[in-house]
């Protein structure tokens, strides 16, 4: 079992690619495609702005593995963008990424939101992507 | 004995005084209008009609004399029969309701009970001898005969009255004397007490006045002085006033409060002293921390370098990629740390001098040449005012506002930068203007954390330090900074350094 499509969302290109090459060698999806901003995550969602004239070139993602610390738009910044998409334009389960242990304030805050349905630290490992897969699909 | 109970039993013997003062007037008034009323309604009227009296029976005896001597005009008839029928009838009347009004033992009684029955001796009499002239029969032997009852009776009897009337208005006048000083006395009296209780109270009230004035005065004096001292920061003052009123309590609250105001300031120290420690520990800490971090991080990058120059033709596309990410990743903490480590140095060493803004924002753009010339940028400064700042701080804080207005420029616009200063009572305001890309509201604040960015790295790189180094200089001159921006047209950068600097507040 594979999810269909990925989207990370994280500021840093560095970690946007180390994340791709982990997640392509768990072999746990079809697609894959990183947005380094919040606000470039939306545009794909929605299929706007430099997504626009591609159509269809990027399926809805099922998963989407999403950054906190973030400049600009920050990770519940852009939750609050996301809340107001339609059915068709969300994708299934929200991943929020963590730099360092979830501090409580940020929990409570992500208990606002029915899409965020885990935690994982950052970077991403075979294990942690292998357990998630088990969980969601199995 | 207190204030409030002096000042009570002053006011009580002022008031009883004037109390006995009323009394006093009220009676012997009382006493001198008895005396006034009965001068006017039974002395005087009983003189008055005594010297009628006098005056008519004198009047009677004349005309009848006239009479019998031959005078017999009209006249001389009608008055005589008005003295008989009117005014002796009349003035006899009155003496019975005087004589009426008299107490029995009083000697005047039978006076002028006398003078009542002779007064009718003498109507009757004058009333035969009338008629006797009156008529014209036997004229002759008529005129003998009222010639004797005018020698024998009407003469006698005049004489008599003459004399009682005499003595009655005698003794009459001499009790209106005795009134009359009555009076007086009692006029006197009054004017003597109004006199005695105005000075007694007028004196009674320079008492009080200079009592209180002198139980008020100096103990508000010690207290005006004493919270002056406090005022002035000598916790340890305290007041002594004498006695036991509301002021000496009032002295010794205020020992009170000057003794809590000492224990909260002494807490506050220490607490202040506290938090001095720990910020020195935080500090000491941030320092050896990211001292420590370099270290590692110096290897990391040392060896990547080598990897790449050694096994540059071992690796793939992907291999070299991977190990420039990391070289980023290593350069970018070594920024990062280095930025964090002279946050933490900001203040350290603060030494406030005269600077002149002008020298340090000339010195910035020489600095920033390379960059101006490259993006065609384009300032316009005021004069800028010479202030009393820490130099290499306030360097910092304008380099870091005019780097960003130069760094976040709209794409093909060049950067036009303005620095106004304007000039407060006790602050100078500066501001410094960009035409940028500006940034939405909401991210007023945010921009003053530390390691806060709005941007992708790709698009404006940085650590997102700047501003809260500003923001942290401005602090240590116990100013304030603020920004004003619309997406798209620029921002405004707003700061403030007060014109004294307190040198205690340093951090």
């Amino acid at each position: 079992m594979k999810f269909k499509s990925i989207l990370l969302i994280d500021d840093d290109e560095a970690i946007n690619e180390f994340h791709e090459i982990i997640i392509s060698q768990v072999d746990i999806t079809h697609n894959i495609h990183s947005v380094l901003s919040g606000q470039e995550g939306l545009d794909y969602l929605k299929s706007q702005g430099t997504y626009n004239d591609e159509e269809n070139a990027f399926p809805q993602p099922e998963l989407i593995f999403l950054d906190i610390n973030m400049p600009a738009m920050n990770g519940f910044e852009f939750m609050v963008e996301y809340d107001k998409l339609d059915k068709e334009q969300k994708a299934k389960y929200v991943i929020v990424m963590l730099t360092s242990s979830l501090n409580p304030d940020d929990k409570k805050e992500s208990e606002k939101y029915s899409d965020i349905i885990d935690f994982l630290n950052k970077p991403l490992t075979k294990d942690s992507l292998f357990k998630l897969r088990d969980r969601i699909l199995l | 004995m207190k204030i409030s109970q002096k000042l009570i039993l002053a006011f009580s013997v002022l008031i009883l005084i004037l109390i006995v003062e009323i009394i006093l007037n009220q009676t012997i008034t009382n006493k001198a209008t008895r005396t006034y009323d009965t001068l006017q309604s039974k002395i005087n009227p009983v003189i008055n009609v005594l010297a009628n009296y006098e005056s008519i029976n004198k009047e009677l005896n004349l005309l009848i004399s006239n009479r019998i001597n031959g005078a017999d005009e009209v006249d001389t008839k009608n008055r005589i029969n008005g003295i008989i029928e009117v005014e002796l009838t009349y003035l006899k009347t009155e003496l019975f309701l005087f004589k009426e009004d008299l107490p029995q033992e009083d000697t005047s009684k039978s006076l002028i009970e006398k003078i009542i029955m002779n007064t009718d001796s003498l109507i009757s009499s004058s009333k035969s001898v009338n008629t006797l002239l009156n008529s014209s029969i036997n004229y002759q032997s008529n005129l003998k005969i009222a010639n004797d009852i005018w020698e024998n009776k009407i003469r006698v009897l005049y004489l008599t009255i003459n004399r009682e009337v005499g003595q009655l208005s005698l003794k009459y006048n001499r009790s209106s004397k005795r009134y009359n000083i009555e009076l007086s006395n009692s006029l006197n009296e009054i004017s003597k007490i109004i006199l005695i209780t105005g000075i007694l109270g007028i004196i009674l009230g320079l008492i009080i006045t200079f009592q209180v004035i002198h139980s008020v005065s100096e103990p508000i004096t010690k207290l005006k002085n004493a919270a002056f001292r406090i005022s002035q920061g000598e916790l340890n003052e305290q007041i002594h006033i004498k006695g036991k009123n509301e002021l000496a309590e009032l002295g010794n609250s205020f020992n009170d409060m000057s003794a809590a105001l000492k224990n909260s300031f002494d807490d506050q120290e220490t607490q202040i002293n506290q938090i001095k420690t720990i910020n020195k520990e935080l500090e000491q800490f941030v320092y050896v921390a990211s001292h420590d971090l370099q270290e590692p991080l110096r290897t990391m990058s040392s060896y990547i370098g080598l990897i790449v120059e050694l096994y540059k033709d071992k690796l793939d596309s992907d291999g070299i990629k991977y190990m420039n990410y990391v070289e980023d990743a290593s350069l970018r903490m070594k920024t990062l740390i280095k930025e964090l480590l002279d946050y933490s140095r900001i203040g350290k060493e603060l030494k406030i001098t005269k600077v002149d803004c002008n020298k340090v924002v000339n010195e910035i753009l020489m600095d920033f040449e390379l960059v101006i010339n490259e993006k065609n940028a384009s300032f316009q400064i005021d004069k800028l005012p010479i202030i009393n700042a820490c130099d290499i701080e306030l360097k910092q804080l304008f380099q870091n506002l005019i780097n960003n207005g130069i760094k976040f420029n709209k794409k093909d616009t060049p950067p036009q930068i303005d620095i106004k200063v304007k000039e407060e009572k006790k602050y100078w305001q500066f501001s410094v203007r960009d035409n940028g890309i500006g940034m939405e509201k909401k991210y007023f604040e945010r921009v003053f954390v530390i390691f806060q960015r709005l941007h992708n790295r790709k698009d404006y790189e940085g650590t997102g330090i700047g501003l809260a180094v500003c923001k942290k200089i401005v602090d240590l001159h116990n100013g304030e900074i603020w920004l004003e921006s619309e997406t798209n047209k620029g921002s405004t950068f707003y700061f403030t350094i007060f014109k004294k600097i307190k040198k205690h507040d340093e951090v």
